[in-house]
């Protein structure tokens, strides 16, 4: 048993200690009353002590977001969960900081909580920084994407002085306005940039590639089914080429290039491989293997197995060719898989 | 259809190259502006039936609000030409929609196609694949 005088160091002992933390510590009854702030709490936010005792304390926060953290700790008393949430705390000069709120109950051997004890920490240093990393990141990016369409530009300016070259000059901007769209995808984001599609993943950024083929009616031609996937910046541009060069052929010889033709693209995860099978309906008839293939058809090659490390093989069936590329599992996202590894071996 | 219309677009070789491209579809391109002020400028002293409006522009993301400001105040048919799309996922009042850049001639083509029809109160049963309309 404790007697009255070892509580009493106990309890000085505990504000001394909470005293010297670099954070605000608090703590309160059971029912979330506030009845104890350290210095700390008083020197930040320039209050007279035990103003901010009871339910003082929610007037301290900017007020956008009072109602949130009172949300926020209502839902703690009621569950016993424990607290947590980033707000922005008064100090004493009016300059609201933003501040990591946490809590944590104490519970007695019945298990019933007899105090809550809080801490609030000052991360607007961090939070800034964090801004500032993101903002240059969008702003990067913001100019990459700017880049392809002056690029793509340029090609389209430079052919204009030599028509024998508009062909070439299409396809080559084609190609690049394809990487473009790869690179929406795998781009770092924020809210306010992540393309409308929604979701950042291969069906995603599949169905707004296959756009530009969509029948009169803007129903789409290339028909996607299987398991969707995220895939990385590494495996964006080999993606992107592959169904570039897929799409643009059959929309010159194959299943898009007569009305109601269409494709169907499959993609299947098994094991350890991802299978991309792209097969051509009611196109005219194929005789066979052509003898000479393009440099879109070598474009496609190199991307699977040059890049992707995988194997592309085609059938020329009569009634429609059959594109299969079957890859490494990992080959979409292969940074996160050398990242698993890491932390496997690491393990 | 002949149309008017404006670029307002930063990079010089992108509005070279769409002046060129809308210039061969027949259109009459009145001007081409590098930020929102010279934009304004223009269409206070010519008549614009149609602008394509980039959202960064030499001053700044100032093109939401020309964009809004064009279609809704003076009346003049606004699409947006972007390579951030998202900046306007939620669309700007009175304008028709945003086209992701880069993009190719028939792309550019249609989307003004489907503008000047939508301007001129012409049926139009699909809007152009590329083309992400507002509300």
């Amino acid at each position: 048993m404790l007697t009255a005088d070892d509580q009493r160091d106990r309890r000085e002992a505990l504000a001394a200690i909470a005293d010297a933390m670099p954070q605000m510590v608090w703590s309160t009854r059971p029912d979330g009353f506030h009845d104890y702030y350290n210095a700390r709490w008083y020197e930040f936010t320039g209050v007279p002590d035990g103003s901010t005792d009871g339910e003082g304390w929610n007037g301290m926060f900017h007020p956008e977001d009072q109602a949130r953290a009172w949300e926020r700790w209502r839902h703690s008393l009621e569950t016993g969960e424990p607290y947590e949430i980033e707000y922005r705390l008064r100090r004493h000069d009016g300059v609201y900081r933003w501040t990591l709120g946490r809590a944590m109950p104490l519970r007695n051997e019945a298990g019933q909580i007899v105090r809550w004890y809080g801490t609030c920490t000052d991360i607007d240093d961090l939070k800034r920084m964090e801004q500032a990393k993101e903002l240059l990141s969008q702003e990067l990016s913001h100019r990459i994407k700017n880049i392809f369409a002056v690029v793509s530009a340029l090609i389209a300016l430079s052919a204009r002085r030599f028509p024998e070259a508009k062909g070439f000059a299409a396809a080559v901007r084609t190609r690049i306005n394809a990487l473009a769209r790869a690179h929406e995808f795998v781009r770092p984001h924020t809210e306010s940039s992540r393309p409308t599609v929604g979701s950042m993943t291969l069906h995603a950024f599949l169905t707004d590639l296959f756009k530009a083929y969509a029948g009169a009616d803007g129903g789409a031609r290339v028909r996607l089914t299987g398991d969707d996937a995220s895939f990385d910046d590494q495996a964006a541009t080999s993606v992107a080429l592959l169904f570039h060069e897929l799409a643009t052929n059959a929309a010159k010889y194959g299943a898009l290039s007569a009305e109601g033709g269409w494709v169907d693209l499959d993609t299947r995860r098994t094991d350890d491989r991802f299978v991309l099978s792209w097969t051509e309906h009611g196109g005219p008839p194929v005789e066979g293997e052509p003898e000479r293939s393009g440099f879109g058809a070598s474009l496609a090659t190199l991307s699977v197995e040059g890049q992707l490390g995988g194997r592309l093989t085609r059938t020329w069936a009569r009634e429609g060719l059959r594109v299969v590329a079957d890859l490494p599992a990992t080959a979409l996202s292969r940074r996160r898989a050398a990242l698993n590894v890491a932390t496997t071996t690491s393990d | 259809m002949t149309a008017r219309i404006l670029i307002v677009e930063d990079e010089a070789l992108v509005a070279m190259e769409l002046r060129f491209v809308l210039e061969d579809l027949g259109h009459q391109v009145v001007g081409t502006a590098a930020d929102a002020r010279t934009a304004r400028n223009i269409v206070r002293e010519t008549e614009v039936d149609l602008a394509l409006v980039d959202i960064h522009l030499s001053d700044g993301p100032t093109g939401i609000e020309l964009g809004r400001e064009l279609g809704q105040e003076i009346g003049v048919t606004v699409l947006f030409m972007t390579a951030n799309p998202g900046m306007v996922r939620n669309g700007v009042a009175g304008t028709i929609g945003v086209l992701s850049k880069p993009t190719d001639e028939r792309a550019v083509q249609t989307a003004v196609d489907y503008a000047l029809r939508r301007r001129t109160g012409e049926p139009v049963q699909y809007a152009p694949p590329q083309l992400q309309l507002f509300g």
